[in-house]
C-alpha cells in the first residue's frame, strides 16, 4: 500500500497531469496539410486526401434533394480534387438572418460556401461577413449581361461581387380548384380585383359552430402575401432615385390601409390562429394550409409547382396574377431567389469559387430550377422550353418581366425583419396605424443607411 | 487534506530510504510548506481557473469592452462612448416592450410558482398510499428539456385543433386564443412556466421533512389548529427555502429565454408581448449584427439582477428564519 502511494505522490500525479495535458493539446492541433504527391513512378504513390468543403444551406425538401444531386455531379467532374458536403443549418423563424454561419465566421471556421438569401448579400458584404469573389468571377467570365438586372444587383456591393446567383422567383394568387367549385364558386372565373378576391373569400371560408375558421378563403397576410405584394400591387414604390427606403409612399399606405380592413374583415384573431399553427415553419411543404385543404387560396410563388406534382397531383389548381385595386395587378410580383456566397475567412477561395461557379453555372441553374421550378437568372438558361412548358409555371414565366424586387440595401435583412413586423404584427393588431409603421421603417433604415454612408 | 499531508509524508520516508536511511533531507527549497500547498492547490484546480478566466472572466470583461462600441462580431470594434446606453433609454420601443414584458412575467410567475410548488410540496408530504409516484410524476416534467417541452406546447396550444381545445370543443365553445392573442401570450407562457417546477417541489418537501416534529407537538399541546401550525411553524421553517426559490427564480425569469423564443420564432408575435429581455438581446446581437449594442443590454441586465438580488439578500434578515439561529 505503501509502495502504491510512493508512486501515485502529489507531485508524479501533477507530472502525468501535466504530460497528458500537454499530449492532449498537441493531439487537438491540426495535422499539417499533405503535401502535393511528388511526380512519382513507382507503385508506391501516396493517396492524395480528398479536401472537404462544407456547403451549408437552410433549404429542406425538394430544394435540397436538387442541391444535394447537384452537388454529387460536381463531386464526380471536380477537377479541383475537392468534395463538397451538404450541410443543413436550421433557419431562424421569421428572420433572414444565419446565426450559424455568424458565428462560424466570428469564430474562425467558416464553411466553403453558404447559401444566402440574395437581398441580404449586400448587407452580409457590408458587415463583412462575405469574401470579394470579384476576381474569380471575372476570370471565370462572370459578366453583369449574362444576368438579370435585379438578380445582378443583389449580388454587387459597392462595384464588388460577392455571390453568385442561384435561382429567382415571381408571385401570384393559387387557388384551388375543386374547392371552389364544391363551395359554389366559378373556378374558371377567379377573382381579378380586390372586390372579387373579399367575395370569393367570403365564399370560401368554412366556419365551425364556434366561429372559429375551419377553412380559410385567403389569408391576406400569410405566404407571400407581403408588404411588398400589396405595396407593388396598389403601384407603391419602396426606394427613391437617391437609393433612400420609401415604405411610406402613399400607394403603399394604401395598400396597408386595406390589408387592415380585410384582416378585420376576416378578424384578426382567426388570421392569427393560422400564423401562430405555423410558427416554427409548421407549415412546410406539404404541411402548407394550401396542400391540407384549409384555404383555399393563397399569394404564392411558382415553387409551388414542383410541390403541386409532388403533394396534390390529382388536385386541380390555378394560378393568376395577384387581383389588384382596379384588376389584375401582375405588378405586384417581386422576384427574390436565393445565391451561394463564400464566408468570410474560408481559406481556400479558389477551390470554394470553382464549386460556387458549377452550381450557379449554366447547368447546376438549370437542374435546379428544373427540378424545383424555379426561375434561372442566368438569361439564356431562362429561355429554357422547359420553363414554360407547364401551364401553371407559364403564368409565372409571364410575369418575370414585370415583377420588382426588393430593394438591394445592406441592411436588407433588418428591413425584412422590420416590414415583418409592422405588416403581420403591427398593422393588423393596431398598434400603429399603416402611415406611421410604414413610416417609422423609413425613419429606422434610412438613419441606419445614413450612418454607414450608404448614400454618399 | 488529511490524505494529502499523509501521501507527502509517506513520499518523504520512500526518499530517505532511498538514500540510505539518513535523515530526511530534501532539496532545499524556497518555498514554506504552505506556499507550497498553495501552489499544489492552485495547480489541481487549474484546469477549472484557466476555464474560468478564458470562457468566463474574459467574455464578461470583453463584453463591458464592447458595449461602448459599434461591434458586429466579426469587425473591429469602433469606440462610441455611452451612444448604446443612451439610445436604449431613449430611442428603443422594443427595449421598453423587452423590460415591460420580463418584468410582468417575473413578478406575476414567481409567486404563483412560490404558490404552486409549495402548495404540491405539502400534498405530497401527506402520508398516503402511492406517495412516491405522485412525486415522481410531479418532477417527470422537468426532466424534459424545453426544447422539446416547447415544441409539444405549441402543439397542444394551437387554437382550434390543439389538445387544449378538447374540452371547450366537447362544450361547443370558443377556446381562449392563447399565444396568438395579445392578451393571452403571457399568462399563457405564465401557466407553461409553472409546468416545470419539480425541483422546488422537491426542494419544498425535503424542507417540509426537516421541520422538527416537537414543534408542530408543542403546537398541537397549545392547542393550535391545521392553520395556525401552517403560519406559525411550517412556513418560518421553510422561509430558507422560499428565500432560494425567490433568488433562483427571480435569475430565472430575467433570463427567460428559450420556450418563448421556441413557440414564437422570437418574433415578439403578437403585438410584441412575448419580446422578452434576452430574446431581445439575442436579437441584437445575431440577428441585427449589432454585438455592442446586445453587450450594453446585457451588462444591463446584470447590473438589475445584481441590484434586485442584493435588495432581497438584504431584507432576508426581516423574513428569512433559520431554525439553527444561524444566518
Amino acid at each position: 500500500m505503501d509502495t502504491q502511494k510512493q508512486r501515485f505522490s502529489r507531485r508524479r500525479f501533477l507530472q502525468y497531469s501535466g504530460l497528458a495535458t500537454g499530449a492532449a493539446l498537441l493531439a487537438a492541433c491540426p495535422a499539417p496539410a499533405p503535401s502535393a504527391p511528388a511526380d512519382s513512378d513507382g507503385d508506391a504513390a501516396p493517396m492524395q486526401e480528398v479536401k472537404k468543403l462544407e456547403a451549408w444551406s437552410r433549404m429542406t425538401d425538394l430544394a435540397q434533394e436538387s442541391i444535394r444531386e447537384i452537388i454529387d455531379i460536381y463531386n464526380e467532374k471536380n477537377e479541383m480534387g475537392v468534395e463538397v458536403e451538404f450541410v443543413y443549418i436550421a433557419q431562424t423563424q421569421g428572420s433572414q438572418a444565419d446565426e450559424k454561419l455568424l458565428t462560424a465566421v466570428a469564430g474562425g471556421t467558416p464553411p466553403a460556401l453558404h447559401y444566402a438569401d440574395r437581398f441580404t448579400v449586400p448587407q452580409f458584404a457590408h458587415e463583412g461577413f462575405f469574401t470579394n469573389i470579384t476576381d474569380f468571377a471575372q476570370a471565370g467570365g462572370v459578366t453583369k449581361e449574362l444576368y438579370f438586372d435585379f438578380a445582378w444587383d443583389e449580388t454587387v456591393y459597392k462595384g464588388d461581387i460577392y455571390a453568385l446567383s442561384f435561382d429567382t422567383d415571381t408571385r401570384a394568387l393559387w387557388y384551388n380548384m375543386d374547392t371552389m367549385a364544391e363551395a359554389g364558386v366559378d373556378p374558371e372565373s377567379p377573382p381579378t380585383n380586390l372586390d372579387e378576391l373579399r367575395a370569393a373569400t367570403e365564399a370560401l371560408t368554412i366556419r365551425d359552430s364556434t366561429g372559429a375558421i375551419e377553412r380559410y378563403g385567403f389569408n391576406p397576410i400569410y405566404d407571400q402575401a407581403w408588404l411588398y405584394t400589396w405595396g407593388f400591387g396598389f403601384g407603391g414604390e419602396f426606394q427613391d432615385s437617391d437609393r433612400r427606403i420609401t415604405f411610406a409612399h402613399p400607394k403603399n399606405i394604401e395598400a396597408m390601409t386595406f390589408v387592415k380592413s380585410f384582416v378585420d374583415e376576416i378578424g384578426v384573431e382567426d388570421i392569427d390562429v393560422m400564423l401562430a399553427a405555423c410558427a416554427g415553419g409548421n407549415c412546410r411543404g406539404e404541411n402548407d394550409y394550401f396542400w391540407t385543404g384549409q384555404s383555399a387560396m393563397t399569394c404564392s410563388g411558382n415553387w409551388k409547382v414542383a410541390q403541386h406534382h409532388r403533394y396534390k397531383p390529382n388536385t386541380n389548381y390555378g394560378v393568376v396574377p395577384m387581383p389588384g385595386p382596379d384588376g389584375p395587378a401582375p405588378h405586384a410580383s417581386w422576384a427574390g431567389g436565393w445565391s451561394w456566397a463564400i464566408p468570410t475567412g474560408y481559406d481556400d477561395v479558389e477551390a470554394a469559387f470553382d464549386a460556387c461557379f458549377y452550381l450557379c453555372g449554366p447547368e447546376g441553374q438549370l437542374k435546379y430550377n428544373k427540378d424545383t421550378f424555379h426561375i434561372p437568372t442566368i438569361k439564356t438558361a431562362a429561355e429554357d422550353p422547359f420553363f414554360s412548358e407547364d401551364p401553371l409555371h407559364a403564368v409565372f414565366m409571364d410575369l418575370l418581366p414585370v415583377s420588382h424586387a426588393r430593394p438591394p440595401i445592406p441592411l436588407g435583412s433588418k428591413l425584412w425583419d422590420l416590414q415583418v413586423k409592422a405588416f403581420r404584427d403591427e398593422i393588423p393588431h393596431g398598434m400603429k396605424s399603416p402611415e406611421q409603421a410604414l413610416m417609422d421603417i423609413d425613419e429606422e433604415i434610412n438613419q441606419g443607411l445614413e450612418e454607414i454612408g450608404f448614400f454618399s | 487534506m488529511a490524505i494529502a499531508l499523509s501521501s507527502v509524508t509517506v513520499e518523504r520516508a520512500s526518499d530517505s530510504g532511498k538514500l540510505g536511511g539518513s535523515p530526511v533531507q530534501y532539496p532545499r527549497r524556497r518555498w514554506s510548506q504552505g506556499t507550497r500547498h498553495t501552489i499544489n492547490g492552485l495547480l489541481f484546480a487549474s484546469p477549472w481557473i484557466i476555464g474560468l478566466l478564458v470562457f468566463w472572466i474574459y467574455p464578461t470583461l470583453a463584453s463591458a469592452y464592447y458595449s461602448f462600441t459599434k461591434y458586429n462580431g466579426v469587425m473591429n470594434p469602433q469606440w462610441i462612448g455611452l451612444d448604446n446606453y443612451l439610445d436604449l433609454f431613449t430611442d428603443d420601443d422594443d427595449f421598453r416592450a423587452a423590460i415591460y414584458n420580463t418584468v410582468y412575467f417575473a413578478v406575476v410567475s414567481i409567486p404563483l410558482a412560490i404558490i404552486c410548488a409549495f402548495g404540491l410540496a405539502l400534498m405530497l408530504n401527506a402520508k398516503i398510499r402511492g406517495q412516491v409516484i405522485y412525486r415522481t410524476i410531479y418532477f417527470l416534467p422537468t426532466l424534459v428539456p424545453e426544447v422539446a417541452l416547447a415544441l409539444v406546447w405549441v402543439f397542444i396550444f394551437t387554437p382550434r385543433i390543439g389538445l387544449i381545445e378538447t374540452p371547450f370543443r366537447f362544450l361547443g365553445v370558443r377556446g381562449p386564443c392563447w399565444l396568438t392573442c395579445a392578451q393571452w401570450a403571457k399568462p399563457t407562457l405564465v401557466l407553461l412556466a409553472l409546468w416545470i417546477i419539480g425541483q422546488q417541489i422537491i426542494l419544498y418537501l425535503a424542507g417540509l421533512q426537516d421541520v422538527p416534529q416537537d414543534l408542530y407537538d408543542a403546537a398541537d399541546v397549545d392547542g393550535a389548529n391545521f392553520l395556525s401550525k401552517f403560519r406559525n411553524v411550517t412556513v418560518p421553517i421553510l422561509t430558507p427555502v422560499i428565500f432560494f426559490h425567490l433568488v433562483t427564480s427571480i435569475i430565472g425569469a430575467l433570463n427567460f429565454f428559450a420556450i418563448p423564443y421556441i413557440m414564437t420564432g422570437g418574433t415578439g408575435f403578437p403585438a410584441n408581448t412575448t419580446l422578452f429581455y434576452s430574446i431581445y438581446l439575442y436579437k441584437n446581437a445575431f440577428q441585427y449584427l449589432t454585438m455592442g449594442y446586445a453587450s450594453a443590454m446585457a451588462w444591463l441586465l446584470f447590473m438589475f439582477t445584481l441590484i434586485v438580488t442584493l435588495i432581497i439578500f438584504r431584507s432576508a434578515r426581516l423574513w428569512v428564519f433559520y431554525a439553527g439561529g444561524e444566518e
